[in-house]
Parts: structure tokens; C-alpha cells; sequence
């Protein structure tokens, strides 16, 4: 699931195709199809004047850099991170022991998932690693359970990998309420349960 | 998050650029009232940051990742000049002390000092690997206007004042620090879906009087807004929202900047048989057109687009054509490069570029961790 991408190669090409015109012809009038086919005009007006309250800021970060640039520090290399107080992190969410892991009785939503509502989430501290298993549903069709898994490195900085995973059978969102192990107890919205095998990622 | 659905996928889609006359520019100057102080042709980026849904707690995991990036900025992997949200979550209120919880995972609240000191170990992390002194760095921790676990929206006006604070905080950090170029703002995702408008409206103006001049991005959604040519009369969006309101949230406000979410990669046909129309940067188009015909030719300024390929593709399912879930069936499919190309379009070459033309300067695309900074 761990991906870098280049640019698009044809938006690559597009950009190499607009730099050549920009350097060798200056004057050149680039109109879109669309305004070939009668769209509007192809001026655009660009850099305008900002409103006094948008130069404000503006002018507030030139003098910040200026200061920045009147104490410039070289680079340290022995930089130490600047400590974290116990206060600044707590834990609010209600958990408790299930199997292998640890229940938490809620959790916030995924973002960069569409349409997914979450219940409840399953953690278990591992060597090196934290896997974490959310269950719930589709907004858009209240038949479809879901099963997200996501796995970090051990203080979840680092995404490993995951995926979601459709229920088997179409009996409303699901909500984890047991762990034997690392096999979840999932009860779905119309009472049916189901396990979820959380080292296989399969249901069973 | 989603904003609209629409039934045509995208096709072959040509990003158009454009190059001035400059007689041609002179013209659309003297025709335009307070506007060009000097004429450029409008551009993009040409590279783009990642941008992070922060889940780990631990400050030396910041400070590698602000040096991960300059690194890259160092090699040319990253562009020059970045902007990289650090988005914290959903603001709550723990007893006295403000914060966020943190997304995902176990829903960890975090303070403000937390937040405050993470991102000034991003901003050290990122000064002390970088070794090409032309570049910059705009950091912007974030948050959202959904509500907390316990049902209740905290971002409010008073909510508003203590961000501003922070990023007064922040900056007057790295300033002490030394770290050249290195500048922090913040951030907030205001999703029309998530709150109604006034509360939201209030937090921009308190973090304005407190900020010191320093910025906000907004990089939500225009959920439920008009898409159509012509819908810029201070239409309805979703959640009593209005076009008014997002401009102002995005730009009105004093320390508002816009840094619009373009996630779909679902197009749609319009009246006028234009295919290959994008909503969400339409959506944009429209708030811009307002502000240019209802706020004293005042339409906004697009910052940079924000997309969450990465962060879609890394929690759901594969795109093989057939899982209705995957960000492909969804539509939150949109690479940096394709939602970047859909809002200068929308901004340049469609429907109304007198009005919005500009050029965007920054790139960034979401991510959990900082898996790939």
C-alpha cells in the first residue's frame, strides 16, 4: 500500500510542451478547446493587487523571514526533539482489554475514506509494530458492513500498510465486540456475527 | 471529504496553460478596475508536498520528517518552495485546556503545546537538513470544524484565539530560532457538512485579532455549492452555507487564504455540452466569481490545491475495477496533478478567467503519517 509517485507522464509532457512555448515564444496565445468552441476569452489577469488586509499578512511574513534571516542559526545536526509533557497526550476514548489487543469504544473517522462511518476499533501492540482494525459501515447502504485494517510502525508515525474489506454477507455495519486472540467477535446492525481474522485479514 | 457525485468519469483531458500577449494583458488590465499591478502568465506548481494526518505523538517522529522533506527539497525531489498541513484533528476543549483529537487510530487528545511543539520540531527538523538556502517552507498545523466524540463542535470563536496564539507562538520560535524560511500558519478543514456557518465564521475573526497577521489556510470543502456557469449569486451550499459565508471563511476574513480541497476525479457534462467538468473546482470558481461581482471585485486567491490520493489509497480497498468502495468507484481519485490542472482550468480557462485568473502557488497532497514526507 506504500506507493510514491511521479507526476502524471502525460501531464509531464503537457508541462514540457507549455515550457518550451513560454521560452521560445513569449507571445504566443494558448486558447483552450473550449474556448475555441466559444468559451471565453483566454486573458487572464494574474498577480492583481491584493486587498490591504491580504498584504497585511503578506508583510507580516516578510518581516518573520527578516528576523529569521537577522538570527540564522546554522544547521545543528545533534538537534533534540523538544519534549512532550505526560499532560500533552491522553488518552479520552474508553478501551479496554479484548484478546490480544485493546477495545476502544469509538473512534474518529478516516479521512480519505468516502461514506464510511467507524464504530469501534481494535488495537494490538506488537514488536516493532501497532495494528489497528476498525469496523463499521456505508452510510449509503446500511446492508454493507466494512472492515478497515491499518498497520504502523511502533509509534505511528509510519504507515505500513492495510486495506478494507467488504462483510461477507450483507447484514448492516458491523461493530467489534470481543477478541479471542487475534480473532475479532463482530456483530452486525440486524444481530448476526461474524469473526474477523486480524493475522489472515479474512473473515470467518 | 465527497462533495458531489456525478455520473461521467473523466476522459482524456488536456491541461491547458496559457501565455500572454502582453497587449492582449495591457487591454485586460486597463478593463479591469484595481486589479494587475503587473502582468505574468498564470502558472502552477510543478511539484507537490505531502501533507499529513498526524497520528504519532512523539517529537523526534516530527522533526525526522521535516528533515526527510528538506533532504528532498535538497535533491529536487520536493519543490522549492512547500507547504506541508499538519492536520491535528478535531478541536476539543479537556477540562481548561484546548486541543485536538487526534484522527484515526485510538482518537488521542493532544494538547496545544503539544501541537505547538511538534510543529516547531517539524520546522527545526526541516532547517537543519537543508542545505539549498532559496528554499522555503510555509507549515501549517491543522484542524477541522467536525465534531468531537462527545458530539459537541469546539470550533469556536474562543477556538479560533488560541490557534492564533499558537502560530504567533510558533513563529516567534523559529524566529528565535534561526530556522531561515521556515514560517508556520494554520490550517483548518471547514467542511460545510461537518457545522453550520457561524460559529466557523467566528473562529476565523478571533484568530485574525489574535494572530498577529499571520495566516490561515482553509482546505475544506465547498460541499453542496453551486457548480453551474452563471451560479455565483450568493447561492446555498449544504448545512446553511452560502457562498458568502465560504468566501469569507476563505478570504474575506483577514487572515483567510484559500487552499481548497479537489478530491473527485468524477466529471460530468454541463448544459452548454462541456464535458469533462470538474464540481469541486467549479464550486471554487463560482465562491472566486462572487466575491468578484458581490464583495467589490474582490474574488479569491487559490494557495494551493489540496488532494488525498495517498491517503484515500492507503485505507481502502484496491481499485480493480470492481470494489464499489475503492477511491476509484468513490471518485476521491484525484492525483495531485489532476486536482492542481482542474483548479487552474477552473480558475484560468473556463468560464469566467477575467474574474478568477491567477496563478497557484503551492502543491500538496494528503497522507497518514509520515509515511512518505
Amino acid at each position: 500500500m506504500i506507493r510514491d509517485r511521479g507526476r502524471l507522464p502525460s501531464f509531464q509532457a503537457t508541462r514540457r510542451r507549455f515550457i518550451a512555448i513560454a521560452l521560445a515564444a513569449p507571445i504566443v496565445l494558448v486558447v483552450s478547446a473550449a474556448a475555441l468552441a466559444g468559451g471565453p476569452p483566454a486573458t487572464i489577469p494574474v498577480n492583481a493587487t491584493l486587498p490591504a488586509t491580504k498584504q497585511a499578512t503578506v508583510d507580516a511574513y516578510t518581516a518573520l523571514v527578516a528576523r529569521e534571516k537577522a538570527n540564522a542559526a546554522p544547521a545543528n545536526p545533534n538537534w533534540s526533539p523538544i519534549p512532550i509533557a505526560n499532560g500533552d497526550v491522553v488518552q479520552l476514548i474508553p478501551h479496554h482489554a479484548a484478546g490480544a489487543g485493546e477495545l476502544y469504544d469509538g473512534a474518529t473517522q478516516l479521512p480519505g475514506q468516502t461514506g464510511i462511518v467507524v464504530a469501534n476499533v481494535w488495537v494490538e501492540r506488537q514488536p516493532g509494530r501497532i495494528v489497528e482494525v476498525y469496523a463499521g459501515g456505508v452510510a449509503d447502504d446500511p446492508t454493507l458492513g466494512v472492515i478497515t485494517v491499518a498497520i504502523w510502525n511502533s509509534s505511528r508515525a509510519v504507515w505500513l500498510g492495510g486495506g478494507s474489506y467488504w462483510a461477507p454477507a450483507h447484514h448492516g455495519s458491523l461493530a467489534i465486540i470481543d477478541a479471542a486472540g487475534e480473532a475479532l467477535a463482530l456483530r452486525a446492525a440486524d444481530g448476526s456475527t461474524v469473526t474477523f481474522d486480524a493475522v489472515t485479514d479474512a473473515f470467518r | 471529504m465527497l462533495i458531489v457525485r456525478s455520473t461521467k468519469k473523466r476522459g482524456a483531458r488536456a491541461v491547458t496553460r496559457t501565455v500572454l500577449l502582453p497587449a492582449v494583458v495591457a487591454l485586460a488590465t486597463a478593463l479591469l478596475p484595481g486589479v494587475v499591478a503587473r502582468a505574468a502568465a498564470a502558472s502552477m506548481p510543478s511539484n507537490y508536498t505531502y501533507s499529513i494526518y498526524v497520528t504519532s505523538t512523539s517529537g523526534s517522529d516530527a522533526s525526522t520528517a521535516g528533515c526527510n522533506l528538506a533532504t528532498k527539497v535538497n535533491s529536487g525531489l520536493r519543490p522549492l518552495s512547500s507547504f506541508v498541513i499538519l492536520d491535528f484533528g478535531t478541536p476539543y476543549l479537556n477540562g481548561s485546556t484546548w486541543g485536538t483529537y487526534l484522527l484515526g487510530g485510538t482518537g488521542q487528545f493532544v494538547s496545544t503545546t503539544f501541537i505547538t511543539n511538534v510543529t516547531e520540531d517539524f520546522g527545526a527538523g526541516f532547517h537543519n537538513c537543508l542545505t539549498n538556502g532559496s528554499a522555503s517552507l510555509r507549515l501549517a498545523p491543522g484542524e477541522n470544524d467536525a465534531a468531537a466524540p462527545d458530539g459537541k463542535h469546539y470550533f469556536t470563536g474562543s477556538n479560533g484565539t488560541v490557534w492564533g496564539g499558537l502560530v504567533v507562538s510558533v513563529n516567534n520560535w523559529l524566529a528565535s530560532y534561526g530556522a531561515v524560511n521556515v514560517t508556520a500558519a494554520a490550517a483548518v478543514d471547514v467542511e460545510p457538512s461537518w457545522y453550520t456557518p457561524a460559529t466557523p465564521l467566528l473562529w476565523g475573526s478571533y484568530f485574525s485579532a489574535a494572530s498577529g497577521g499571520y495566516a490561515y489556510y482553509n482546505f475544506g470543502s465547498a460541499d453542496g455549492c453551486p457548480y453551474g456557469n452563471g451560479q455565483y449569486t450568493n447561492l446555498g451550499c449544504n448545512n446553511s452555507w452560502n457562498q458568502y459565508d465560504l468566501w469569507d471563511m476563505s478570504w474575506g476574513i483577514a487572515a483567510a487564504w484559500p487552499a481548497p480541497e479537489d478530491y473527485n476525479n468524477t466529471y460530468y457534462t454541463d448544459a452548454a455540452g462541456t464535458g469533462n467538468v470538474d464540481p469541486q473546482s467549479r464550486q471554487w470558481e463560482n465562491i472566486s466569481r462572487y466575491g468578484y461581482h458581490y464583495q467589490s471585485t474582490n474574488p479569491l486567491y487559490v494557495q494551493t490545491v489540496t488532494t488525498q490520493w495517498e491517503a484515500c489509497h492507503q485505507v481502502n480497498l484496491p481499485d480493480d475495477g470492481t470494489n464499489p468502495n475503492s477511491c476509484y468507484s468513490t471518485g476521491v481519485n484525484n492525483t495531485q496533478a489532476q486536482g492542481d490542472g482542474d483548479m487552474f482550468n477552473a480558475m484560468n480557462n473556463d468560464w469566467a478567467p477575467l474574474e478568477t485568473g491567477q496563478s497557484i502557488q503551492w502543491a500538496t497532497d494528503m497522507e497518514w503519517g509520515y509515511t512518505l514526507s
